[in-house]
């Protein structure tokens, strides 16, 4: 299952002390205008314009030739966790699927996710909760009590943001990428797992999305097939 | 009309261009992530047969088994073991030893595993094997022994312990083993007899005094009776290792004058080296390191030259016992001092500047008298309304738990006032031990009894806060030890309790009246 949205107007990028812009359709005069805090380059015209490839869902769109922004990802194929959790004796089930981003944008791309319910992972009225993090960061080892069932998700590449990066012990501090480390809540809100701040195509980047769901040996889980309906969006920043 | 349609194109066409404005690129997909439970959870699912059962005599008595172990979707909890049909054992290992049997008797062998809900998997493959012949005539006589290979002893190992030594060794057959020991060559302290063949042995001797020497025999004999014997072995057991800190020095003093500051201890009696002075113009040396050595010695005085007017100088003082273990420092401060100049008051944390302590750790906010350990004796002394009962005359130790207080930068003192002179104050530091398990003080006995006021600070330095717990030590020394400054009531305690006192009290009443008669007749010739 996959969507893909296309806007008709170039895609913004101005150049400042804060922020970038890579082309605007603020102003109808054409030509630059500068500011203190940015440059911005006009252009006037209305033409719903690029290239979209249908495996990748790449777009390349923008009506100022030199500016348009290609950025795709790759299908993200659906996960099967395993092994199978018994209802009763409880136990932890993983999977994992992967999706790689490929933008020409030179201020670099956002990948974000999120459930499209929640909690995320249910089946009918039954659901696994959302995975409980103990603090403000995404727990370094997946932890809930026996008398719980959760659902949650890491990601893990060279993109990955610092909220999921590790110090060998605790999220969001230090440099590393510990595999099968940093779990978080998979929420209906985007949550942003990946960000580059420069251009990567053609090879693309991959985020490998790893996810979890356990049931504690004191809890019943009703037996049945959960699912969580997950969006990924790649956006040019 | 024209211009109306104009108009209309353009604001279409300025509508279509700002909702698009609007618009972000992005590329989206969207996927499934899932998970089955099945029913209940109940596992009905057998573990795998063992495979590869294999039955080895290895003695008239004595057949060993061994198998690959089984596998199970949740866990292999076990095996059973028959023998001709028969359960006979059940095994957590891979491997069992039936013993007791009948020489030179087949014997048939099946095992099947089991998971922790008790879901069993089928039959393994039988194996046979057959006990080997009794042994006969002399035991001693390789020749009739039966035997094919003498006993070889291979990697023999001691690893002593406090109090106990392990021996391992292996043989080439399979042995019983029976050990010896003692502290002399009778081996006179026990013996242990294994009751399995084994190839691979090892024998925990228990119940020995650390640095002590003994003597050990080994005895080994095979299936058919055949014996190695391996005497007079010896080892010493660990020796154990004094780790523990010294007390600290008592009655640590440091004034200085117009010219030179003084320090005078008190060195403790017992377990007792030197002494190593650290001066630090900045604050108290927290450890052996944390400022210039002044002196390292046994003397119990130390005079500073090195000092100037107008500066602070703080001193601690470290303990150092025969085994170089340091206790955790006595500190003093002091400054010299213009002729006439006042005296500063007694203040360890002079200079420090106070927040509320509302602005401490709340770590070490929430500390109170409770929160500290007393142990004396090897016993730990509960405080009782905030008054802590100890002996006199024997060191104790203040302890605070490593857990209780935040690993930030901290300076954590005990400070004790003199009962018989309030102006006198003596301060330790509590240092972390080498477990890093607790902040600790050995102190010295405090040597009378009395009403110790004692304070414990903790000056927290990232916030600048000090937090403060009071208290008192009830010290008492022994009821009947005579005193320089013994009391009446404690003399009449002493003599109703001690016949050889009596002789003492008629002396004492003697001089007191001689002295009244003296004075008496002074007076009558005066007034003549």
């Amino acid at each position: 299952m996959s969507s893909l949205v296309v806007g008709h107007v170039s895609f913004a990028q101005m150049t400042g002390t804060l922020y970038e812009i890579q082309s605007d359709s603020i102003n109808f005069g054409g030509g630059f205008s500068t500011s203190t805090s940015y440059t911005q380059e006009s252009t006037f015209g209305e033409i719903t314009t690029g290239n979209s490839s249908s495996t990748t869902y790449g777009i390349r769109a923008g009506y100022q030739q030199m500016q348009q922004v290609y950025i795709a990802i790759t299908t993200v194929a659906d996960v099967t966790m395993s092994p199978s959790i018994g209802g009763l004796t409880g136990g932890t089930s993983n999977g994992s699927t992967g999706v790689t981003v490929t933008t020409d944008s030179p201020s670099g791309y956002e990948l974000t996710i999120k459930a499209s319910s929640s909690p995320a992972l249910v089946s009918g009225s039954n659901s696994f909760a959302d995975y409980t993090t103990s603090g403000a960061a995404p727990d370094f080892s997946f932890s809930i009590a026996v008398t719980d069932s959760e659902f949650g998700f890491t990601p893990e590449g060279s993109h990955i943001v610092d909220r999921f990066k590790d110090n060998g012990a605790v999220c969001d501090s230090g440099l590393g990428n510990t595999a099968d480390a940093c779990w978080d809540t998979l929420s209906t809100n985007e949550a942003v797992i990946s960000r580059s701040t420069s251009g990567n195509h053609p090879s693309g980047t991959l985020t490998t999305l790893k996810f979890r769901a356990q049931s504690g040996p004191s809890h019943f889980q009703m037996e049945g097939e959960y699912t969580a309906t997950t969006t990924v969006t790649a956006l040019p920043i | 009309m024209k211009h109306i349609l104009h108009i209309f194109i353009v604001c279409i066409a300025l509508c279509g261009f700002f909702v698009g404005e609007f618009s972000s690129y992005a590329a989206e997909d969207t996927f499934h992530v899932q998970q089955v439970i099945t029913d209940g959870g109940v596992d009905n699912e057998d573990p795998s047969v063992p495979i590869n059962l294999v039955a080895t005599a290895v003695s008239s008595s004595q057949i060993d088994l061994s198998w690959i172990a089984s596998t199970d979707n949740d866990s292999v909890e076990g095996y059973q073991v028959f023998r001709d049909l028969l359960f006979i054992a059940t095994s957590t290992a891979i491997t069992y030893s039936d013993t007791g049997l009948n020489p030179k008797t087949l014997y048939t062998y099946t095992v099947t595993a089991f998971d922790p809900t008790i879901n069993i998997s089928g039959n393994s493959a039988t194996a046979t094997a057959t006990t080997l012949a009794a042994p006969v005539g002399d035991e001693d006589d390789d020749s009739s022994s039966g035997g094919f290979q003498n006993i070889l002893l291979l990697n023999l190992s001691v690893e002593p312990g406090l109090y106990n030594t392990l021996v391992s060794f292996e043989t080439n057959v399979y042995t019983q083993a029976m050990l010896s020991w003692g502290t002399t060559v009778d081996y006179e302290m026990g013996t242990i007899a294994g009751s399995l063949f084994l190839k691979d042995h090892s024998i925990s001797i228990e119940g020995l005094t650390p640095n002590t020497l003994y003597f050990f025999k080994l005895e080994l004999v095979d299936a058919y009776g055949k014996k190695l014997i391996l005497d007079n072995q010896q080892f010493t057991a660990s020796a154990l290792i004094d780790t523990a800190p010294p007390t600290n020095i008592k009655n640590l003093k440091a004034v200085g004058d117009d010219e030179v500051i003084v320090l005078t201890w008190n060195n403790p009696p017992v377990d007792f080296d030197s002494v190593r002075i650290v001066k630090s113009e900045i604050f108290y040396p927290k450890d052996l390191f944390d400022g210039e050595v002044i002196y390292e010695g046994s003397l119990e005085k130390f005079i500073d030259t090195e000092v100037v007017y107008g500066k602070v100088y703080y001193y601690t003082v470290f303990v150092k016992d025969t085994l170089g273990n340091y206790s955790s420092g006595a500190i003093a401060k002091a400054r010299l001092y213009k002729i006439g100049e006042p005296i500063d008051p007694d203040n360890i944390f002079d200079g420090v500047k106070e927040l509320p302590i509302s602005q401490v750790h709340p770590l070490i906010s929430a500390l109170t008298i409770f929160d500290l350990d007393f142990f004396q004796n090897g016993k730990k002394i509960l405080p009782s309304a905030g008054i802590v009962r100890l002996e006199g005359d024997r060191e104790f130790l203040i302890s605070l738990d490593y857990s209780k207080v935040p690993e930030i930068l901290k300076t954590i003192t005990v400070t004790m006032r003199d009962p018989k002179d309030p102006s006198k104050t003596f301060s330790f530091l509590l240092r972390v031990n080498k477990e890093k398990t607790a902040y600790e003080a050995h102190i010295a006995p405090l040597g009378q009894s009395g009403d110790f006021a004692f304070g414990v600070s903790i000056l927290d330095y990232k916030n600048q806060g000090l937090k403060k717990i009071a208290g008192v030590i009830v010290a008492s020394m022994p009821e009947f030890t005579p005193h320089p400054d013994i009391s009446s009531g404690t003399l009449w305690i002493f003599i109703q309790k001690n016949i050889l006192g009596l002789p003492l009290l008629i002396i004492i009443v003697c001089l007191i009246y001689l002295s009244y008669r003296s004075i008496r007749a002074l007076f009558e010739r005066r007034n003549q």
